[in-house]
């Protein structure tokens, strides 16, 4: 069987946690979350015709009272940047994140996710935001964990990146 | 190739020429009849053909496999039929082929079967019985679990119920082992969340060389770690201190030895490790409780519920045969007169009777003896009372007549009381005046009695009459009879008064004088008295002698028995 783990990376209530929730049925409970800031979901996908066992990493987001954990990030086959579209400073914290774990996550396939793209009235990010995305020559992706869009799409693609690296 | 026409124009023949030039060279005609007859013998020998597809065969299979599975699906349906064939005409060299590979799966397969069974059976057979299985049982119904479960888990000191190797950097899974009766769940995700919790501990509380083992709800989880991979092994009850880590790092060692290459390149794909199973097996360790072997116990117990049972039928018998005891002295009371039972039974293990008795009914305890039951065991109340039935009747005239031997009484239907045999007079007078006295009689008929002393009376009567006292004329002492004819009217005379006393009757005596021959009364007194003094002293004090002169017939002297108070002839 073959198995790769995928984090998820971002700051608080950017919806990490929802679009996993979105995406396949919880494993560990919430409470479990809290404790040791991170919680395991597993997802069986087919990527480049093999099935891929997906464990998911949902990672507690960075705030002041828990640390982000680095070394749950180790082995990690790919990840997510997770931010929230209505509030530009979340991309700008993921992009920090990022930095932040340079040591850990170097050449490590990822892809940027632009969640709660249901919520157009209040999208902050702007083309200049994508320009800048695209000149990087990062992949993104807008998606909305209450609609579903993208989500599906986004994870079959991380997975298809897993299996490159 | 076709002959050319004869009738082919020049022109055209020149054409023709060119255009094989065109396509052979300039080769010489011959050279290539002789490649072309070379090529038809080639085609047309079967057996050249046959080496050449064999030399072509394999290359030509494996190109085809890698292809697409068009060849194997075609030759799918050949070999199936081919093999299906072989097997009916003659199974034997199919089977001879096979066997290496079944003979020991099957082995393996029931070995495991009664394994399993066995150890099921035997430990529920000891345990099913105990005070502690049974609650065990309360547990299983009460959780769901199967007892023989509950019985391996709570026999169990520990056992190592899952072991997982876990690639270190990624904390993904390689394999997984398990016991044999574990039911999983998602294996994958456990290694993250030991990494995790691994990580955590150590991170916070700076545990060196991270957390070697924690606990989750029920069992313990236990690590050791290589280079490369860790080993997590889920155990539960409590984990032995060195046997099981010894185990798992020698297993890990072996891991790291064997699969060193591929624990490098680990990429998520662990079909690689399904090879490891040997070593993570070396893990599933268990121990059991020590038992003491309840068989002892078990015995003990079928020993005493043996006893106790045979001690129940024992007294079950008893209880059995003394209650039909009890019925048959019921019974016969029922039967026996002069006792009526108003209520019997049995109260606080204890029989009683209470009911009416007649005092001249049977005994109600020697009845109890004769039905094998102890009187002292029987509670008794009778009251008192006169039971009219005739053997009643007859038993209590018996005995308050006190009839003589020779008196046999008989009461028939009525209350008639039928007495018959011979008695004394004072008897029969007692008879006749107690009887109609008796409770239950109301009529006596004594016609077949008979008076033993009127019988006495009559005979001595009829003896002395034979005797007559002859006086000479006008003389007073009368002529002398033998002695022994006086002995014998003496006597007789003895036997008619003591049966006259006893019938209450006196005597009294007649003296008949001769008026012809003018005999005067003087003379009669005189002959009187010489009488009298003839008789003993007794019979002269207890009769009433007074002489009754009678004028009539010879001279004589005649005795004649009368009631004291009345001078009538009897
Ligand atoms: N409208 C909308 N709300 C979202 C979306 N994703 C998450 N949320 C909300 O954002 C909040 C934070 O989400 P959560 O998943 O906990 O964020 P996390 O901290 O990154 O795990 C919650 O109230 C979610 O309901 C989305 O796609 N659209
Ligand atoms: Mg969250």
């Amino acid at each position: 069987m073959l198995q790769k783990k995928i984090c998820l990376l971002g700051s608080p209530a950017v919806g990490k946690t929802s679009l996993v929730a979105q995406y396949v049925h919880q494993v560990f409970s919430e409470t479990y979350l809290t404790t040791v800031g991170v919680k395991i979901d597993k997802k069986e996908v087919v990527a480049g015709d093999r099935k891929v066992l997906l464990l998911v990493w949902d990672l507690h987001g960075d705030d002041e009272f828990q640390r982000l954990q680095e070394s749950y990030l180790r082995g990690t086959h790919a990840y997510f940047l997770v931010a929230d579209g209505t509030r530009r400073d979340t991309l700008e914290h993921a992009l920090e994140l990022q930095q932040r774990f340079q040591a850990t996550l170097n050449g490590i396939p990822f892809m940027t996710l632009l969640n709660k793209a249901d919520l157009t009235r209040q999208w902050e990010l702007d083309q200049g935001n994508l320009d800048e995305l695209q000149a990087r020559g990062w992949e993104f992706q807008e998606t909305s964990a209450r609609t579903g869009k993208g989500v599906e799409s986004a994870f079959r693609r991380l997975a298809e990146m897993s299996l490159q690296s | 190739m076709p002959r050319r026409s004869p009738t082919t124009t020049p022109n055209a023949q020149d054409e023709l020429e060119r255009l094989r030039e065109l396509i052979l060279g300039n080769a010489a005609p011959e050279r290539i009849q002789k490649e072309l007859d070379r090529l038809r013998a080639r085609l047309d020998d079967q057996g050249i053909r046959a080496e050449e597809i064999s030399r072509a065969l394999p290359a030509a299979i494996r190109r085809s496999t890698a292809r697409d599975e068009q060849l194997s699906q075609a030759l799918g349906q050949t070999i199936e039929g081919a093999l299906d064939a072989s097997v009916r005409r003659n199974p034997k060299p199919i089977a001879e082929a096979i066997f290496p590979i079944i003979g020991p799966a099957i082995r393996k397969a029931i070995a495991n079967a009664i394994r399993g069974m066995v150890q099921g059976i035997n430990q529920t057979l000891e345990h099913s019985l105990t005070p502690r299985g049974l609650r065990w049982r309360w547990e299983s119904w009460r959780t769901g679990v199967p007892f023989a479960q509950i019985v391996l888990l709570k026999s169990l000191v520990y056992r190592v119920e899952q072991v997982f190797l876990i690639h270190r950097e990624t904390s993904l899974l390689l394999h997984h082992v398990a016991a044999d009766d574990v039911r999983l769940g998602h294996p994958e995700a456990v290694p993250a969340m030991v990494s995790v919790i691994q990580d955590f501990v150590g991170d916070s509380f700076s545990e060196a060389g991270g957390l070697q083992q924690f606990e989750v709800g029920e069992v313990s989880v236990l690590t050791e770690h290589g280079p490369e991979a860790y080993l997590a092994v889920v155990v539960r009850g409590i984990p032995p201190a060195s046997h099981l880590r010894e185990r798992m790092n020698r297993a890990l060692e072996r891991v790291h030895l064997e699969f060193g290459a591929q624990l490098g390149n680990f990429q998520g794909d662990s079909d690689p490790f399904a090879d490891t199973e040997t070593h993570l097996e070396s893990c599933l360790v268990e121990e059991k409780r020590s038992q003491k072997p309840n068989w002892v116990s078990a015995s003990m117990l079928i020993l005493a519920l043996l006893l106790f049972s045979i001690w129940l039928t024992v007294v079950l018998v008893r209880d059995f045969q003394m209650k039909r005891r009890w019925n048959g002295f019921l019974d016969h009371l029922g039967t026996e007169p002069g006792i009526t039972v108003v209520e019997s039974g049995r109260r606080n293990g204890n029989f009683f009777v209470h009911g009416l008795k007649d005092p001249f009914a049977a005994d109600p305890q020697a009845l109890a003896g004769q039905h094998l039951l102890r009187p002292q065991n029987i509670q008794w109340q009778w009251e008192a009372y006169h039971a009219l039935t005739p053997t009643l009747v007859e038993r209590r005239a018996a005995a308050l007549l006190e009839a003589p031997d020779e008196v046999r009484l008989q009461v028939l239907e009525q209350g008639l009381l039928q007495v018959e045999g011979r008695a004394n007079h004072a008897w029969i007078r007692r008879l006749d005046l107690q009887a109609p006295l008796i409770p239950g009689i109301r009529k006596v008929n004594r016609t077949a009695l008979q008076d033993t002393d009127a019988m006495a009376l009559e005979q001595a009567a009829q003896d002395l009459e034979s005797y007559t006292w002859m006086f000479p004329p006008q003389a007073s002492a009368f002529a002398d009879l033998s002695s022994d004819a006086q002995n014998r009217w003496l006597e007789g005379m003895e036997r008619l008064h003591r049966a006259a006393v006893r019938m209450g009757l006196s005597m009294e005596g007649q003296v008949r004088i001769d008026r012809q021959a003018n005999e005067s009364e003087s003379l009669a007194t005189e002959r009187w008295q010489n009488l009298l003094a003839a008789l003993p002293a007794n019979l002269r004090r207890n009769s009433a002698w007074d002489p009754v002169f009678l004028t009539e017939g010879s001279p004589s002297l005649q005795f004649r028995l009368a009631w004291p108070n009345r001078h009538s002839q009897d």
